[in-house]
């Protein structure tokens, strides 16, 4: 048996239902441009409420459903998806960050398009060779003295560039890490947000959206692994809460659980590095069950360097805290720090290299170079190796207690009879570079000597005993010196005591301008891989993107198709609607009025 | 497979974008006319270039050297060829002399021509050039010979020395070298000395060309000082014919050492004329090389330019007809 009005529901939903399609379809259409939107469908279940067992049931009775009902709107979004995108924005950010700290340093480094170091000293030997033929003119001098003054500018420049990118990255860093708070935080709450939705029976899509873009901007900058966690609120609602971990190198680190999200910190050692670590409350009675108040007690801070293995963070940790070579061990990613140290052993070993060639030779008073010096405190007396001049054979001579006195040289560096010398008196030392803060010499405090400066001290022109004014031995010394092969180590590490635990390893044997060649091609190479690097993960990266929007995303075709489909659904369904309309009519109108 | 607006955005923004960049460089190497601006671009070819940079900056430091050597060289020469004429005009001076027919006045006035080229040839070799004296060996700022009445002096040591300590420095003096790097591998030995054949010397003493000491006969083998003795002698009455004969003997042997002293600062200079067209070859081989490295072959990258530049307007017009059509522009 059917009711008489039966029908008219089943249109009513029809057209209901048609009309909710093409709200949802609009609403696909409309945000065809917003960022992050996952295209939605309405969900259509057939009604049926006929369904069941009757106690007098006849074979000729059909039962026919009554209408549709919507279920509700869902997103299509494919999590896995998620998962391989996210991965591959890790090392995109992680392999883009450092490019753009490389880059920084390239600009330094970089002497093809400008006349920087390599050129600067190829001038001092110029200035040298001119010297070499005008010795005892001393305007050649200065103009020795002006070069080399341009040249340890010129390092303590590239030393100060260093540094202010160090302190641009640290900054940059704090901004970096404030920013990441925020996305935590801003997640946790839509997370709260959504529950709630939930809860109450709106399934929240746009805020899923948002959160979805937050997740993905978060992954930018760290590996993190999300699961979604099934958690029942009562018999009939189960709700899904997002957890997200922190995907280190001994395993995962929650970082947003429930209602409470961790927060990052970072702070400097006593080496200067930079260290991270993450503050959160004890999670393990955290508030997965709402409703349930839990006294919220911090825990101490985690350290993190470590376990952060891919992301932007870890490309600005690695680029601040490593130094390749110079960590020891086999530490192979060379960050700022490997440049300041290069910068730095090139600047010592300039100095120490132009410093030991300008010295002069002691001689005695026949002319002989004196080469060594042995003191006998308890048999009181001194024990001096002398060179013989002519035949360079080496002998020892001693000299008592009563030939000692006061150390005299001479203008011309002749020792006179009978001194005591100290150990590093062998040699008049004639410094041309040195620092200009007492401290050992580095790239940034490398200076011309006062000696120099002011006149007082030159090129030191030949070392010969008694060689006249115009000899240029040693002018030519220093020259060969300047394209000699030299060594150049890692220093050695220390132990609290002073003496040494790990001896330095050599990382380069070449000239002056070798070494820097060297250094600007290390960072050349490392610039052109991270950039061909960075290239391959782009382009999976966009493949994978590419294959999320080609599921989730609007396609203006296909709205337009449902446009026109759901328009004639609703027709049709109006049309039932007369016809029903049009049926009753002539029940109502049309029977029983026969002799009216 | 379904295509997402999205997706078709974003692959043609990639695209157009690695398009102008490749338009971008293209354009760069045409207006730099260089094959990398950054190390970073070519790292191998960087490297190479720094060195050959390096080279030929070396290079012009050798041919400036070897220019101030050739200077050096004509400037000795032409002493050395002053010296030489005058030793002539001496020759037969003492010719003139020894021969019995000249009178007592004419060996006077040959004896006081004998004197003034004495004291010319003194002039001679204390010649300057670019501010350094050219006969005082390593020494350079010093007046290499003095002349006080009939002693001469090299550097304060009397030249007809007795002592033998003085002669030792004589002679130590006479074998002084200074260097000059032109280039041809300049190395120090482990006592500090310059290799020979590894740097040129450029140092000619004085002493060395006119002699010291005195020889078995008792005479001077110093050209002024035995000139100066022939004067005295000439102008004594009688004068020793013997003594005359041991120095005119001893006088041709300074005269012919003379000689050979300025044909070997002759083929010392054919020497510098090669290496100087060795190095004006190296110069150009350098520059050569460089430019091999460090710039693109104009052709090729105007080629390459157009190339680029086709490539981006044909991805521009591609774009218009992705971007305009979809199904929404034909229903009705």
């Amino acid at each position: 048996m059917r009711s008489t009005f039966a029908g008219f529901t089943t249109a009513q939903l029809a057209m209901r239902a048609s009309q909710k399609a093409l709200d949802v379809t609009g609403q696909n259409i409309a945000n065809v441009n917003t960022g992050g939107y996952t295209r939605q469908r309405l969900d259509l279940i057939s009604l049926n409420s006929s369904q069941g067992v009757n106690k007098y049931e006849s074979q000729f009775n059909v039962k026919v459903g009554s209408g549709v009902l919507t279920k509700g709107i869902s997103q299509i979004r494919d999590p896995f998806l998620d998962v391989r995108f996210r991965t591959e924005r890790a090392n995109v950010g992680a392999e883009d960050q450092k490019l753009g700290i490389l880059n920084d340093l390239e600009a330094i480094f970089d002497e093809v398009s400008k006349n920087g170091v390599q050129s600067q000293i190829s001038e001092i030997s110029s200035m040298l060779q001119k010297l070499s033929s005008e010795v005892g003119n001393d305007e050649f001098d200065s103009m020795v003295k002006s070069s080399a003054d341009v040249l340890t500018k010129m390092l303590n420049q590239y030393a100060t560039q260093l540094g202010g990118i160090r302190e641009e990255q640290e900054t940059n860093l704090n901004i970096d890490i404030t920013k990441v708070n925020d996305i935590m935080k801003n997640i946790q709450k839509l997370n709260e947000t959504i529950k709630t939705n939930n809860i109450h029976g709106s399934p929240a899509l746009e805020l899923q959206d948002q959160r979805n873009m937050l997740i993905d901007e978060l992954s930018a900058y760290v590996k993190i692994d999300v699961k979604y966690n099934q958690t029942k609120i009562s018999d009939a609602i189960t709700v899904e809460i997002p957890e997200i971990s922190l995907v280190g190198a001994g395993g995962k680190l929650p970082l947003i659980k429930g209602s409470f999200a961790a927060e990052f910190k970072i702070s400097k050692d006593a080496d200067g590095k930079v260290v991270a670590s993450i503050t959160r409350p004890d999670l393990s009675t955290d508030g997965a069950n709402p409703g349930d108040p839990k006294v919220i007690t911090p825990q101490a801070d985690i350290a993190v360097n470590d376990e952060i293995i891919s992301g932007a963070l870890k490309a600005t940790f690695d680029m601040l805290n490593k130094s390749g070579e110079f960590d020891g061990g086999s530490e192979t990613t060379r960050g700022i720090g490997y440049y300041e140290k290069s910068l730095n052993i090139l600047a010592s070993k300039l100095a120490e290299s132009f410093n030991k060639a300008n010295q002069e030779s002691v001689f005695d008073k026949d002319g002989n170079q004196i080469t060594g010096i042995v003191a006998d405190l308890a048999g009181d007396k001194v024990t001096v190796t002398v060179k013989n001049r002519n035949t360079g054979a080496e002998t020892s001579v001693e000299l008592t207690p009563a030939d000692a006195s006061v150390a005299k040289f001479d203008k011309t560096g002749k020792l006179l009879d009978g001194t005591t010398l100290a150990q590093d008196e062998l040699y008049i030392k004639k410094d041309l570079f040195t620092s200009n803060d007492g401290n050992p010499i580095t790239a940034k405090n490398l200076t011309i000597s006062e000696g120099w400066n002011s006149g007082e001290i030159g090129i030191t022109a030949s070392t010969k005993y008694g060689s006249p004014l115009g000899a240029n031995d040693n002018v030519l010394g220093i020259i060969s010196m300047i394209n000699e092969k030299q060594e150049y180590k890692t220093p050695d590490k220390l132990n609290p005591d002073g003496t040494v635990a790990a001896s330095g390893k050599k990382i380069f044997k070449g000239s002056f301008q070798e070494m820097f060649t060297n250094t600007g091609s290390v960072l050349a190479l490392d610039v052109k891989s991270t950039k061909s690097v960075l290239d391959n993960y782009v382009t999976v990266a966009n493949e994978i993107a590419n294959m999320r929007d080609n599921i989730s995303s609007v396609s203006l075709d296909e709205e337009g198709m449902n446009i026109l489909h759901y328009q004639k659904s609703y027709n049709a369904a109006a049309r039932l609607m007369t016809a029903l309309d049009e049926a009753i009519n002539t029940i109502i109108n049309s029977m029983g009025i026969v002799g009216r | 497979m379904r295509i997402s607006t999205n997706s078709i955005m974003r692959n043609y923004r990639g695209n157009l974008n690695k398009s102008a960049n490749q338009l971008n460089s293209a354009r760069e190497k045409v207006l730099t006319d260089r094959k990398f601006s950054k190390a970073s671009e070519d790292p191998a070819g960087a490297t190479k270039a720094f060195q050959l940079r390096r080279e030929y900056l070396q290079n012009e430091d050798y041919m400036d050297n070897i220019g101030e050597a050739q200077g050096q060289l004509s400037a000795t020469e032409s002493s050395l060829m002053q010296v030489n004429d005058m030793g002539k005009e001496i020759k037969s001076g003492i010719l003139r002399a020894v021969n019995g027919g000249t009178s007592t006045e004419g060996r006077v006035a040959i004896a006081q021509n004998f004197e003034a080229m004495a004291e010319s040839m003194v002039m001679s070799m204390n010649v300057k050039f670019a501010d350094k004296f050219l006969f005082g060996g390593a020494s350079t700022k010093e007046v290499p010979f003095k002349l006080e009445g009939d002693t001469l002096l090299y550097r304060g040591i009397d030249v007809n020395t007795t002592d033998p300590d003085k002669l030792s420095e004589l002679q130590a003096m006479s074998k002084e070298t200074n260097y000059m790097d032109l280039g041809f591998g300049m190395r120090k030995d482990a006592n500090g000395e310059i290799i020979k054949g590894t740097a040129q010397n450029t140092s000619n003493p004085g002493i060395a060309a006119l002699g010291f000491g005195t020889n078995d006969e008792g005479v001077s083998q110093n050209l002024v000082t035995l000139i100066l003795d022939m004067s005295k002698e000439l102008k004594k009455e009688p004068f020793d014919q013997d003594l005359m004969q041991k120095m005119s003997k001893q006088f041709d042997k300074n005269f012919n050492k003379n000689i050979d002293k300025v044909t070997e600062l002759g083929s010392v200079s054919k020497f510098l004329e090669n290496t100087e067209n060795r190095l004006l070859d190296s110069r150009l081989n350098l520059n050569e090389k460089m430019l091999k490295v460090e710039n693109v072959d104009k052709a090729e990258a105007i080629t390459q330019f157009s190339w680029a530049e086709y490539s981006y307007n044909a991805a521009l017009k591609v774009g218009n007809s992705i971007l305009s059509q979809s199904f929404i522009d034909f229903m009705r």
